[in-house]
């Protein structure tokens, strides 16, 4: 077995075996789902898409990136607490075998949010219906797993304790779940608001899968998406590789 | 021969030696030499350059000995300098030694078999007379006028072209549409170019350099002449240097002028002037563009002449690479980069970005013009497209190959090679191992001012095996695989800011040693062990790890020691077997090794309990486990029985001896002292950052000369009685009991028997808590 499998391997059997993780990861958004496509079943925005439209997307984007932040700051945080990072450092495993497990193993949790929150909302009792080129989800959910891996690297290489990673991870992602439109349709926020937005990762998740799922925007908006979800791919790479600690001793 | 007679010889190096110009390559600088009867070049360092160029027979090798120390501030020992002799002397380069063997004449160019999609023919049968005659025809060194004017022709056919470009520009479109007339003015510039190399011979042979063929090439179904010069870089100024560059394009401008003339006189509606148009304009922008600074045109020759730099591309490239490792926070940093030379690599890098950007912005304009409009998009960024792919393919190319090559060296070469991976590689004529290139001496090479590389005795990455021999200190004659030294501390220093961590720790464990490491918390114990692991920079003082230096981060040397960590690092919510089954792979080790290891240290029935649910001496145990996997040689435990109850501590304890009767060598840390007393054939003590004492536990105990303890109720016996006997040098009585303090404990004890019950008399000698205590400061009760 080679380290990337074995690491993979092993990051997949913790994550199976804790429930609270598999929780947050994927009940506690489903709730959400389930919560908003309820209050505003059958509605319409500004006459436009349905509602469900903008929740559906809105919840997988802001699910999606949660998760990956979480897992990715808690892991780090705990391996280097743990002195497990020093103990991969001591092998010839090269830090990119170990990035590479935990990539793959959040895009297979994002590929999992991803069938159940989408099938959950193409029941007929919350009527998502896929008007645009829904594959073009697959690049953007991509980019954005990358994307906030990425940051889950920034959050675990900052934060010592379990609670500080809490803290940090909740102190991003929740306003900006807000500002991004992941809980409200941003075509109801006012421009500057929108605006403000553009500088927010998930902003271009959310509004790629919005797109790609409504049908709202063409392939050059989607495309547009992506490129923003590429530079902040690499604006928090180059961040966490700056930051990047092998031990919490200095 | 003595070392008084041997430093007063006075040997000298052949004086038709042909001393060549200094250059950087990447950050170092280089000296070129050439031996004129080979036709052999070497590449020497600074310092042998500095030897060479004074072995000239009137000086003693002490006296430049003395020059070499007051300028590197190391001495040259007999040693280096019978190496030194030794390499100049198999060249034969020494006058009066042995003649040189000249190279067999072999069959160049050197650029593999000719085929039919790439090969290359000779075209003249003796390039060397031809270019004789020819440099006794134009004779350019000495009719410097002759030079001035024929660059003032070509200055005067740039403007003339300038001046015109506008007709110039619409007779090439013109003639562009007529594929005919284009493939002539193709094949006229065809022969421009074969002008251009022979002007580069002649313009070398003026100075001195030698045209060693003149031939074909094909690549792909295209077809150039080549003319290659050899000693280009042995021409003298940096000027003629240049000039020879330029000389290429020289040619190009004047082989223009007759054709200037026809397309001067030619009536305006004359049916061939377009094509005369477009081969001024062409000749003139091929020219010109082979002026670029971008490898391998002329113009970045020229540049590299006239800086003095060897192989800027590549150095340029090294550099951009390290330079974005840095950034990344990764490799070793630009340290061997003054700014100037951060300038001159980085600025070539940034020059060669924008060329290239240019010109991909020609190309896409140029497409722009010639595909329809519908086709915007692709004419814009066809061309970056292909070049992106182009280097994605030789990318994946590379990849491949190193893949290949790391599968085919296996297993545990295979952690060599990523161990140098992360090195710094040097220039592409560096690559070849050290031994092949100067075991013998490579035939002229294809390149221009190429030459032979020579590792010579001074090369700074092996200065530590020869001006260092401190690794033997302190250990005694015998076999020397029982005591060779596995890890050497030589005054190791580190500082955390104002904190001193380790204040001059100078130490060796030999192998199959159990060492022990004892102190304070607080007292560097950690730091020691991290910095001899390679996790942290030693600030001062030097450390060996099995022979080698563990920093940076060596991991093929990483893969021979084990180390237990203090915290237990552990898989989370995996099981034992899980956790080592995942370390094992992380090392590459076989799987069977986690049996193995979990039979070693008694846990097998615990295979399949998670890490989280095993007790604490348990946890210990696949802690130490997890060290074992890989087979190291040499173990680190830190603090292995911290909070273990006594039962579980002495089984841990046999588990560590049995791995010491295995041969392993084992580095403990502990503040046990017990543990260190029971385990350690040898104790270093370290308070304050030192190393306060080092020595076997016995001879800690001994060196104390703490008296022995004997307690005994102070009914049975008065305390004055008691110091009336022989020997007993203090008598206290504490709470009911009488305490007898004596360094000749069988001599007191013989006499208390006569006196009471020798049944109910303790006896305690020190121990090495009694000298650590003593040593660390914290006790004074033995103190005398």
């Amino acid at each position: 077995m080679t380290a990337y499998a074995a690491l993979t391997r092993a990051g997949y059997v913790a994550s199976v075996r804790d429930r609270t993780t598999l929780f947050f990861t994927f009940l506690f958004p489903l709730a959400f789902l389930v919560l908003f496509g309820l209050i505003f079943q059958g509605q319409h925005v500004n006459g436009g898409m349905a509602s469900i439209n903008y929740t559906a997307p809105g919840v997988l984007s802001w699910g999606v990136g949660n998760a990956c932040v979480f897992s990715v700051g808690f892991a780090l945080m705990q391996w280097r607490r743990d002195d497990l990072l020093r103990l991969i450092w001591r092998t010839p495993t090269p830090l990119r075998s170990l990035i590479a497990s935990r990539w793959t193993l959040a895009l297979g949790v994002a590929a999992a949010q991803t069938v159940l929150f989408t099938a959950v909302a193409l029941l007929p009792f919350f009527g998502l219906e896929l008007n645009g080129p829904w594959w073009t989800g697959v690049p953007l959910l991509v980019l954005g797993v990358t994307a906030f891996l990425a940051m889950g690297l920034v959050v675990g290489s900052l934060a010592n304790t379990p609670e500080s990673v809490a803290a940090i991870a909740n102190l991003v992602m929740v306003p900006m779940a807000f500002l991004s439109g992941s809980f409200f349709p941003d075509d109801l926020m006012p421009s500057w608001l929108r605006t403000v937005a553009k500088v927010l990762p998930l902003h271009y998740l959310n509004d790629g899968l919005t797109d790609a799922m409504g049908g709202r925007g063409d392939l050059g908006d989607i495309g547009l998406d992506c490129v923003g979800l590429v530079v902040f791919a690499l604006i928090f790479g180059l961040i966490a590789t700056r930051i990047f600690r092998w031990s919490n001793r200095t | 021969m003595t070392t008084d007679a041997f430093l007063a010889a006075r040997p000298r190096v052949r004086p038709d030696l042909v001393l060549g110009p200094s250059l950087l390559r990447g950050p170092t600088r280089i000296h070129l030499l050439k031996d004129p009867r080979t036709g052999r070049r070497l590449e020497v360092g600074a310092k042998e350059h500095f030897i060479i160029t004074r072995l000239d027979g009137t000086r003693s090798l002490e006296e430049i000995g003395q020059a070499y120390s007051g300028a590197f501030g190391t001495r040259l020992g007999e040693a280096q300098w019978g190496q030194m002799l030794r390499l100049l002397g198999t060249r034969g380069l020494l006058d009066g030694g042995p003649a040189p063997v000249a190279p067999t004449p072999v069959p160049t160019p050197s650029q593999g078999p000719s085929g039919f999609l790439s090969g290359h023919t000779r075209m003249v049968a003796d390039a060397p007379a031809l270019m004789d005659r020819l440099h006794r025809l134009t004779a350019l060194d000495r009719r410097p006028a002759l030079l001035a004017a024929l660059t003032a022709l070509a200055v005067g056919v740039l403007a003339v072209v300038a001046v015109s470009a506008d007709t110039l520009w619409r007779q090439t479109v013109h003639t562009a549409e007529q594929p005919v007339l284009l493939f002539a003015v193709g094949c006229v510039l065809w022969c421009s170019l074969a002008l251009h190399e022979l002007a580069h011979g002649l313009f070398a042979r003026t100075w001195g350099g030698r045209v060693s063929e003149i031939g074909l090439r094909w690549i792909l179904g295209a077809t150039y002449l080549y003319c290659q010069v050899d000693d280009v870089q042995f021409l003298g100024s940096r000027a003629r240097k240049v000039a020879t560059a330029c000389a290429g394009v020289l040619a190009n401008l004047l082989f223009l002028v007759p054709f200037y003339v026809i397309w001067l006189v030619l009536p305006a509606d004359a049916q061939a002037r377009p094509a005369f148009g477009a081969l001024l304009l062409l000749g003139v922008v091929t020219g010109l563009a082979n002026l670029l600074p971008l490898a391998p045109l002329d113009g970045y020759r020229a540049l590299g002449h006239a800086l003095g730099v060897s192989g800027l591309a590549e150095g340029s490239r090294t550099f951009t690479a390290l330079a974005a490792r840095a950034v990344l926070r990764r490799g070793p940093g630009l340290r061997a980069y003054p700014p100037r030379l951060r300038l001159l690599y980085g600025g070539f890098a940034l020059l060669t970005a924008a060329q290239t950007a240019a010109l991909l912005a020609l190309a896409g304009l140029v497409l722009r013009q010639l595909l329809p409009d519908g086709m915007a998009l692709l004419a814009w960024w066809l061309p970056t497209a292909l070049l992106a792919a182009a280097l994605l393919l030789w990318g994946l190319g590379n990849l491949g190959r190193r893949l290949r090559g790391r599968r085919t060296e296996g297993g545990t070469e295979g952690r060599t090679e990523s161990r140098t991976e992360g090195r710094p590689q040097g220039p592409a004529e560096d690559r070849t191992p050290g031994p092949a290139r100067s075991a013998a001496p490579t035939s002229p090479s294809a390149e221009p001012g190429q030459v032979t590389g020579v590792r010579t005795p001074l090369d700074p990455a092996r200065k530590g095996e020869m001006n260092e021999p401190h690794a033997q200190t302190g250990t005694a004659p015998g076999p020397v695989s029982a005591t060779e030294p596995v890890v050497v501390l030589d005054g190791v220093i580190k500082r955390y800011g104002e904190v001193t961590a380790l204040d001059g720790v100078s130490l060796t464990v030999r192998r199959g040693e159990f060492f022990g490491i004892l102190g304070p918390n607080g007292a560097g114990k950690t730091t020691l062990v991290e910095i001899v692991e390679g996790m942290r920079e030693a600030d001062g003082g030097t450390v060996s790890l099995l022979g080698q230096s563990p920093w940076p981060r060596d991991t093929a040397l990483l893969a021979r020691i084990g180390v237990q960590t203090q915290a237990s690092a552990f898989f989370a919510r995996l099981t034992a077997g899980e956790h080592l089954r995942t370390v094992a792979a992380l090392y590459g080790t076989d799987p069977d090794a986690v049996r193995i290891a979990l039979e070693r240290v008694g846990l097998t029935e615990k295979e399949n309990a998670r890490v989280d649910h095993l007790s604490g001496g348990q946890r210990q145990r696949l802690a130490i486990a997890t060290a074992l996997l890989h087979e190291p040689e040499l173990i680190f435990l830190d603090e292995p029985t911290a909070a273990l109850d006594p039962e579980a501590r002495r089984e841990l304890w046999a588990l560590l001896r049995s791995l010491r009767s295995e041969g392993r060598t084992i580095v403990c840390t502990t503040h046990h002292l017990d543990e260190a007393e029971a385990l350690c054939d040898r104790v270093a003590i370290v308070a304050g950052g030192r190393v306060i004492a080092l020595d076997t536990p016995r001879g800690l105990i001994r060196a104390l000369a703490a008296p022995a303890r004997l307690m005994l109720p102070a009914a049975e016996l008065t305390a004055e009685a008691a110091l009336a006997l022989p020997g007993v040098d203090r008598a206290t009585v504490e709470g009911d009991e009488l305490v007898l303090e004596t360094s000749a404990v069988n001599h007191v004890l013989t006499a208390l028997g006569d006196l009471v019950d020798i049944e109910s008399v303790t006896v305690r000698t020190a121990t090495l808590e009694d000298a650590y205590l003593s040593l660390t400061g914290h006790g004074t009760e033995h103190r005398s």
